[in-house]
């Protein structure tokens, strides 16, 4: 364009471009939100991760945990259950000969009753 | 990747996208702003502004219409707001550095500082966007929210109006 006026219009604003550019690089504004909602959400996403992983290492321990116990306790109950029944029998033995005492007594009865 | 591109995505929440765009504009929309407002620390806002409000609107953009023009048009919004607020004589325009004392100033002949003295801001604007910013009649009316024929006559009356002081400048210059 040979206007001198519209030539000196664009000179300007180039200059004024460059200017602009030299305060941009020197850092004129603030860090620009969407990147530090950007920075946040993959902060956000990074927490949520190590959450799930957590979770899902201490639900794999409790499974485990539990699944052995439960294998352990199968075959530790044996002993214990013997020992249960012999104690069932020992607190039971008493009411156990009396019951037979009274028996005997009764076929006692059963037998002196008849013989009259 | 073209402009349409980078919206899409960036509509798609990928943020880095729309900082791509950012980095594509900024400098545009921030030379306009340093001529544009009474003091840099008003340009350095009403650019943040402007990007602020672009990624918060990002999915009411037109495709219809240039990026950089709803840019300028979300800029000129937020510049009118600001000129409601307080009026500071023109020629205080001074331009200084956050990170240095070092003062940079808009120089003295540019010829977009002597528009800003004897032409009004719509006027302004039409030149810039017409002249530095190549937009052509259409775009310019719709960031004006002007009519074609307004543009056309206001840079038409604001052309004779600079040649007028222009060769006047260069008349003085030559005495």
């Amino acid at each position: 364009m040979n206007d001198p006026l519209i030539n000196q219009l664009k000179r300007d604003g180039q200059e004024l471009d460059r200017l602009a550019e030299k305060r941009l690089a020197q850092g004129v504004y603030v860090k620009p939100p969407w990147e530090k909602q950007s920075e946040k959400s993959s902060l956000h996403r990074s927490w949520l991760w190590a959450v799930a992983a957590s979770v899902i290492f201490t639900a794999g321990l409790l499974y485990t945990s539990i699944h052995t116990n439960q294998r352990n306790s199968a075959t530790n109950l044996q002993p214990v259950n013997q020992a249960l029944i012999i104690m069932d029998e020992q607190m039971k033995m008493p009411l156990h000969n009396e019951q037979q005492a009274i028996i005997e007594d009764l076929k006692m009865l059963k037998d002196r009753f008849l013989s009259i | 990747m073209t402009d349409s591109e980078l919206i899409k995505k960036a509509q798609k929440g990928v943020t880095g996208c729309f900082s791509q765009l950012v980095a594509r504009y900024q400098v545009r929309l921030y030379s306009y702003l340093l001529a544009r407002c009474h003091n840099p620390f008003d340009a350095d806002d009403v650019l943040q502004e402007t990007f602020i409000n672009a990624y918060q609107y990002l999915n009411s953009y037109n495709p219809k219409w240039a990026f950089s023009t709803w840019l300028f048009t979300i800029a000129r919004r937020l510049l009118q707001q600001l000129d409601k607020t307080y009026f500071i004589p023109v020629d205080t325009v001074q331009l200084t550095s956050n990170e240095n004392t070092a003062t940079l100033e808009i120089e003295q002949d540019n010829i977009w500082r002597l528009i800003k003295k004897h032409v009004a801001a719509d006027c302004y604007d039409a030149l810039w966007l017409y002249y530095k910013e190549d937009a052509d009649i259409k775009n310019v009316a719709f960031i004006l929210n002007k009519s074609q024929s307004w543009v056309k006559t206001n840079l038409h009356r604001s052309k004779i109006k600079l040649r007028e002081i222009f060769e006047l400048r260069h008349l003085m210059e030559t005495l």
